[in-house]
């Protein structure tokens, strides 16, 4: 479910928080659901628990998981995602732009870069609108 | 406390065939041995026997039997200290005690009671039962409880002292090898240093030289003339427990502070591998020196002063390779 | 906490550890990496108590492990080959161990042992390795011990066991014990280590994982416009890890600063990538890496 890209810049405890909200993108770990504790990932894993529950500590600021007490770590509701979404939805449209000027300064062509775009919507957006946000709160 | 179960136990299961084969070997060399002159032989041999008794001495062979329990026991104590520590340094088995939660001290007490306690235990044994097959033979008027006693007393005294002898060789030596040799030697070395010396002297002033008490220390458990040795006196009993009191302090004390790295080489400490050094070397001089002196007819002191030389050249240049060595074993 | 303050060993009078100072928090991972011979096993032995240092302290909560050695209590040292426990089934083991460390945990120690695999009646010196450090590590660790020091624990055994045995660490490690890792598994370290201990000349280096190399050097893959430029290639900031084609990893120095880095830029090379500085690179880097045919 989770590998370590060894070869990536990215440190392990990012890897991690964006793998798991990559899963909960795809419906793979629904709203709700129990996730494995530190310990169970850590040891699934084979990697620093310490690393692990910094990750967890990052995706609960984030609303994306929730702990209960006595309970274990649960994937959040879409809808009691709290205030960090501001500020995550302006970066997102940041590095959209930060893509395109990339792909047009490769000489990437207005109907790849569409077709492109639209194979990401293909695989993440089922039945039209299933996201959560809804697109006015963007800018 | 609990974790000195547990060196017990160690100590128990790493020796456990030797706690077996003792007593009983010691009850075929004492008590068996009776039992087969008394009992079991046939009666007219038995009857010879019995005539040629004069006194208690006779009965009792001259402490023969007992002098055959101690030689016994000496190697059967020589293992035993192998076992304890030699081995140890090279099956890591050493290794494993000192990252324990208890002090070294500690640990070389619990592997010294173990082996005194194992010659007690089979002394007391073996003397009860020997008294008991005394009093049942045909030499039962003859039997004394203060011979048996006695010896019993010396034995344990004697080997108690050798035994911390080996324990505290084993302590100084880095291997098994080498505490093997050491521990072998250890009993002669006085004798043999004596002898050396006694002879240099005579050669420088052609005067003879009576052997001294070294007689005694040689082997100790082993000679026991009886009964001559109780006209000796204190001395024999002071010097072994002095021995003993030594030997098992100096033990302590180099075990609590034995260099585990250097296991494998001949001797674990720097200050000892001088000793050793100066000690063969110059042993090796004198008895070069002795050598060159008998082989050729001219007796000339010049001989000796050659072979003097070499033998200290030639020594000096052993032990330094020797002293380099590490030995797997 | 534990801590080594200032330590001296040598060993037939050629010095193996020199002043060496660290610290171990509880619950933290550290790793620790040398070449054969630098003075790992060294350093884990003096720690452990089997040898004696010639200077310096190794303090438990403030108290000299030489000194009280009662406090090896919560210190449990795991050798690269578990001698001492050949003789022994892990029944008889765990018996002893009950007996030395007052807080074994009997059931523990039994539910790994079914979990591995392991018999619990045949003497240890009959399994293979793998079986032969499981059987040790699990020991080891229901001691209950605080502090537990491992002597390359996955050295040649087979990856199952390897899997084991990290699991089992890493669950050790869930349970707030403090593992120091001696080891040449880099890749398997830089997972679970919060910190890095490099040996080196008898020194230690304390490198945090996050940054390994603390700034100090960057990992490049370059491919140049033309002909590769042999003089900048051989300078000494410069360490050519891989040379494929036409594609170099570089390893480039920047502890005198970014010129070295500012020259490349301005050859303006086809590729300039960054990639993450792995353990292993440091490692070579610290140690001059192997003899290049570029240099």
């Amino acid at each position: 479910m989770i590998r370590i890209d060894e070869k990536s810049m990215l440190p392990i405890y990012e890897q991690i928080v964006h793998r798991i909200k990559e899963l909960i993108s795809r419906g793979v770990l629904q709203p709700e659901e129990k996730m494995p504790s530190v310990r169970e990932l850590a040891s699934r894993l084979l990697v620093n628990p310490n690393t692990v529950a910094k990750a967890y500590q990052e995706l609960e600021r984030q609303g994306v998981i929730v702990s209960v007490r006595g309970k274990g770590v649960f994937v959040a509701k879409p809808a009691s995602s709290p205030g960090m979404l501001q500020e995550r939805l302006s970066r997102l449209r940041a590095d959209l732009g930060r893509l395109m000027v990339e792909a047009h300064h490769l000489g990437v062509s207005r109907e790849q870069v569409t077709a492109w775009v639209e194979e990401e919507i293909g695989r993440y957006w089922r039945d039209g609108n299933a996201g959560g946000s809804s697109p006015s709160q963007i800018d | 406390m609990k974790i000195d179960r547990a060196l017990w136990k160690r100590e128990y299961e790493q020796a456990k065939w030797l706690v077996w084969i003792t007593p009983l070997a010691h009850f075929l060399a004492l008590g068996g041995n009776r039992l087969n002159d008394w009992y079991l032989d046939r009666p007219d041999r038995i009857q010879t026997r019995l005539n040629g008794i004069h006194s208690y001495l006779d009965a009792y062979e001259y402490g023969e039997m007992e002098l055959m329990a101690r030689i016994g026991l000496m190697i059967v104590l020589f293992v035993l200290a192998l076992v304890q520590i030699g081995a140890e340094r090279r099956n890591g088995g050493q290794e494993f005690l000192f990252s324990l939660p208890c002090s070294r001290t500690r640990i070389y007490w619990t592997k010294w009671l173990f082996g005194i306690g194992l010659l007690t235990g089979s002394l007391v044994l073996n003397t009860a039962l020997d008294m008991a097959i005394v009093l049942g033979s045909p030499i039962a008027e003859h039997f004394r409880l203060w011979y048996h006693l006695d010896q019993f007393f010396f034995a344990w005294l004697s080997l108690a002292a050798v035994y911390s002898i080996f324990l505290f060789v084993g302590t100084v030596s880095g291997s098994l090898a080498s505490q093997a040799v050491f521990a072998l030697l250890a009993p002669v070395l006085p004798f043999l240093i004596a002898l050396l010396v006694r002879i240099a002297v005579t050669i420088h002033n052609d005067s003879v030289f009576q052997l001294p008490e070294a007689d005694f220390v040689l082997l100790f458990p082993v000679r026991y003339d009886y009964p001559e040795i109780l006209a000796a006196g204190p001395f024999p009993w002071v010097f072994m427990a002095a021995v003993f009191a030594m030997s098992s302090a100096g033990g302590m004390i180099a075990y609590g502070r034995t260099r585990a790295e250097n296991n494998g080489k001949l001797v674990v400490f720097p200050l000892w591998e001088r000793i050793l050094q100066a000690g063969f070397v110059c042993c090796s001089a004198l008895a070069g020196g002795t050598f060159t002196y008998g082989f050729f007819n001219a007796s000339s002191i010049i001989l000796y002063y050659v072979g003097l030389a070499l033998g200290a050249a030639v020594s000096a240049w052993v032990i330094r390779r020797l002293l380099k060595l590490r030995l797997k074993i | 906490m534990l801590a080594v303050r200032h330590l001296h060993k040598s060993i037939e009078r050629q010095p193996v550890l020199k002043d060496v100072s660290f610290e171990l928090r509880p619950g933290m991972v550290a790793g620790l990496i040398g070449r054969n011979g630098a003075g790992k096993t060294t350093l884990l032995k003096t720690m452990a108590g089997v040898y004696d240092p010639d200077a310096g302290d190794v303090l438990l909560e403030g108290e000299s492990v030489h000194r009280r050695p009662e406090i090896k209590r919560e210190i449990v040292f795991l050798p690269d080959n578990p001698e001492a426990l050949f003789g022994y089934t892990p029944e008889e083991c765990a018996r002893l161990y009950a007996l030395v460390y007052p807080r074994f945990d009997r059931a523990a120690f039994d539910e790994m042992i079914r979990r591995f695999g392991l018999p619990a009646n045949r003497k240890i010196r009959q399994l293979s390795r793998g079986m032969k450090m499981l059987a040790s590590i699990s020991l080891g660790i229901a001691t209950r011990a605080s502090y537990v020091l491992l002597d390359e624990p996955t050295n040649g055994i087979d990856p199952i066991a390897k899997q084991q045995v990290l699991t089992l660490l890493v669950e050790a490690v869930s349970e707030g014990v403090t593992l120091l890792i001696a080891s040449h598994a880099m890749g398997d370290l830089e997972r679970l280590s919060d910190m890095i201990l490099m040996i080196r000349q008898g020194e230690v280096e304390i490198h945090e994982i996050a940054d390994p190399s603390r700034g100090e050097a960057v990992k490049l893959q370059v491919v140049f416009d033309g002909e590769a430029p042999a003089a900048w290639l051989a300078s000494p900031q410069v360490m050519v890890l891989e040379h494929v084609g036409r594609v170099y990893t570089l390893l480039v120095s920047r502890e005198e600063g970014d010129a070295k880095l500012e020259e490349l830029r301005r050859m303006n090379p086809l590729v300039l990538e960054e990639l993450p500085l792995a353990l292993e690179d440091l490692f070579m880097w610290k140690h001059g890496g192997r003899s290049d045919e570029d240099r």
